[in-house]
């Protein structure tokens, strides 16, 4: 099953009320949520408080919502408790390659209130005129909290190779964000 | 504010990213069953990765002597002649070893559950180390990146990586992975042009000898196997095996598959890309075959509870022995006047079923669950309604009469909460969009004291047996997680506005008074900040 049919296969049982519905997301997308959530909040007990939230959200918004990608809406709404968690633990655990990153990305993108909810469209905008390897990389390390090394092993580089093509993807977006008019 | 500070903002703006950049980028997986054509082409994809190529080259020509990896389910691992695993004694020459003590992750996240690994063309195992929940598969690499030694996979302080058991058979680890998963592992060898020449399975025990591996470099990937023989492709997990000297008295503890015997290649030696397609192809057409369902029966559970805890099982099984099933069906609902049938709400049940028998004398089943939630929010929105009284239900070529009773109101014989046994772990959560306020109720308990308290306050509830209106299972809630002394969990789940509504498990609804959840909210809090 791709992750449509999969998707649908899952959602018909939120729809129908079926508390099977969790037992399956937990089975088809349980480590995928648990991976992503412990690559932000840095622990596996966070991690799990999360994903079981995520769980109880999905259950609540699942009818009336109908996600067309099942796994693209459990990782925005994991991304979001993990970073709200993360955001509340960092005082006392930081995760230090989650900081790493979150020191890239404050460093090339501008202040938050000036590009609020127009970040993601820009970014889009940005990503797709960009090579796709550069693409993926970036959204690995950025949206989905993956490390250098990891990134490296999937797609057959050097964690050199990796960094040295973040760096030029910031560059260049910190670039097209300033003729664009923004301040970084 | 600083750059990090800056960048979490940033980060949390970037969750609204589209779906299709997400899933594109995505490289951890999940546990999705894949058709097995996907996997062929993936594994085609793998053999024509110009890394593979130069990987293969640079392995030959290093002529690197390795051990052999192999093991069978039961009992230890069986050296081969002349010398032990990972031993002293081992295959490996001082020329090998040189290049290849050098410590390195060939092989890593492989998760207990989790078959998503990513394939290193040209690592050689040399042994394993075994982390909780992360496994990491130390080797040295004879490819193209030799000189390259990266320090990733390990998670914890190198105190604590030592302290860890060793691993010295990996296939030891897989068998665990496959017990954990209840999965079947089958291992692939092929030689240096990718020909298969020796597949099994890791999960039978009978031990066999072969005599089909000699001198060489060899390639072993490995393919995980769902319960239900959907294969998922673990074709990226393949690591080069090179062998120095004739061992065709080597001793492998794994048999060939029975059932999978039609398979393997031919003395002729098929390419593994060949065969992987044909099996597609033979799976494929099984499918097609099948789409006719089979014979359906209803079942209908908890037939007398409130309205909002009816559900159907429905259970199918295929016509044929040996065949899979297909169901996609129409479900529909009517209300009986007498004999005269009313049709409330009708509605295909896409099942995606593909599901194989175990054997082939076996019947495929397959049973779902159809709640009347649906169709009474359906009625609601027509401004009917689901009142007590005869139903029938037909799916497919099944039929069933029912009778709904509404049973609100009546005060359960057993308190729910009186019947269960003091849990050793509660945590609490609530579900809302304000944060600070989700805040006060999070917590994980583990003090005696406090999950008394926190029980005793439940068990004084009054309860009565309800029928929520159907919006309040949106919106907040209030979530109650415990974990009881023989380790079986379970979840209490308190919604609506007040949160007087309440289930436990997939148990019927009860109903609250409002002061007496208001009043164990409190109680929650201050527990929370009872440093107790």
């Amino acid at each position: 099953m791709d992750d449509r049919e999969t998707t649908r296969s899952i959602i018909a049982l939120y729809f129908a009320r079926d508390e099977r519905a969790i037992v399956e997301t937990d089975r088809v997308y349980g480590k995928f949520c648990m991976r992503l959530s412990e690559g932000i909040v840095g622990n596996h007990a966070d991690a799990e408080e999360c994903v079981n939230d995520t769980y109880l959200k999905v259950w609540n918004t699942v009818p009336p919502k109908n996600p067309p990608s099942l796994k693209a809406y459990l990782s925005k709404i994991v991304r979001n408790l993990s970073i709200n968690r993360y955001h509340a633990n960092r005082a006392a655990k930081r995760n230090r390659d989650l900081e790493v990153a979150l020191h890239e990305l404050g460093e090339c993108l501008p202040a938050p209130e000036e590009v609020e909810s127009d970040l993601p469209r820009l970014l889009e905008a940005f990503l797709m005129s960009e090579e796709a390897l550069n693409r993926k990389l970036f959204m690995g390390r950025y949206w989905h909290a993956v490390s250098v090394n990891d990134l490296a092993k999937h797609y057959g580089l050097t964690p050199n190779a990796v960094t040295k093509r973040l760096t030029r993807t910031r560059e260049k977006l910190r670039a097209y964000l300033a003729e664009r008019g923004y301040r970084i | 504010m600083t750059y990090a500070d800056k960048g979490l903002s940033l980060y949390a703006l970037m969750n609204d990213m589209s779906d299709e950049l997400i899933n594109e980028s995505d490289i951890r997986g999940c546990a999705v069953v894949k058709p097995k054509r996907e996997r062929s082409g993936r594994f085609s994809a793998f053999m024509n990765h110009p890394a593979m190529v130069a990987v293969l080259c640079a392995v030959v020509s290093l002529g690197v002597l390795v051990a052999v990896v192999m093991a069978g389910r039961e009992g230890p691992v069986t050296p081969p002649v002349g010398g032990t695993l990972y031993g002293e004694e081992s295959l490996l020459t001082e020329e090998s070893e040189a290049s290849t003590l050098r410590p390195n992750i060939s092989l890593e996240d492989f998760y207990a559950s989790d078959v998503y690994v990513s394939y290193s063309p040209g690592y050689t195992l040399l042994h394993c180390e075994m982390i909780p929940e992360r496994y990491v598969f130390q080797s040295a690499n004879i490819g193209e990146e030799m000189l390259e030694v990266e320090s990733v996979g390990f998670e914890g302080s190198e105190e604590q990586i030592a302290a860890l058991p060793k691993v010295e058979d990996p296939f030891e680890l897989l068998r665990f992975h496959v017990s954990e998963t209840r999965r079947t592992l089958f291992v692939f060898i092929h030689d240096a042009d990718m020909n298969l020449i020796h597949r099994a399975s890791l999960d039978v025990a009978e031990p066999v000898l072969t005599d089909k591996l000699a001198a060489g470099v060899y390639y072993v990937s490995l393919h995980s196997e769902w319960e239900n023989n959907e294969t998922y492709g673990a074709d990226e997990f393949v690591f080069a095996l090179s062998l120095s000297k004739e061992i065709d008295s080597l001793k492998i503890d794994m048999v060939w598959k029975e059932e999978t015997e039609d398979t393997l290649p031919s003395e002729s030696q098929e390419p593994m890309t060949e065969s992987v397609t044909q099996d597609s192809q033979e799976t494929e057409t099984r499918y097609e075959a099948t789409e006719q369902v089979g014979d359906y029966t209803l079942i209908p559970h908890t037939p007398t509870a409130g309205i909002n805890d009816n559900y159907f099982k429905i259970s199918m099984t295929a016509t044929e022995p040996g065949k899979a099933l297909m169901a996609s069906a129409n479900y529909r609902l009517y209300r009986l006047h007498g004999d005269e049938e009313e049709l409330i709400h009708d509605y295909d049940v896409e099942l995606a079923v593909h599901e194989e028998p175990a054997s082939p004398d076996d019947y495929a089943v397959y049973e779902t669950g159809v709640s009347l939630v649906w169709a009474k929010n359906n009625l609601e929105a027509k401004g009917d309604a689901l009142t007590p009284g005869w139903y029938r239900v037909k799916f497919a070529r099944a039929t069933l009469d029912f009778e709904l009773t509404d049973e609100t109101g009546k005060v359960p014989e057993v308190h729910p909460f009186k019947e269960r046994p003091l849990p050793v772990r509660v945590y609490t959560s609530l579900s809302t969009e304000d944060m600070d306020l989700m805040e006060q109720y999070e917590r994980v308990y583990t003090s005696t004291y406090k999950i008394e308290k926190l029980w005793a306050s439940l068990t004084k509830l009054t309860v009565t047996e309800a029928n929520p209106p159907e919006h309040i299972r949106s919106g907040d809630g209030l979530g109650i997680h415990v974990t009881y002394p023989d380790g079986t969990k379970g979840r209490i789940f308190f919604w609506g506005e007040q949160h007087e509504y309440f289930y436990i498990d997939d148990g019927p609804w009860y109903q609250a008074p409002p002061e007496e959840v208001a009043a164990l909210m409190t109680q929650i809090k201050n527990l929370l900040s009872d440093p107790t």
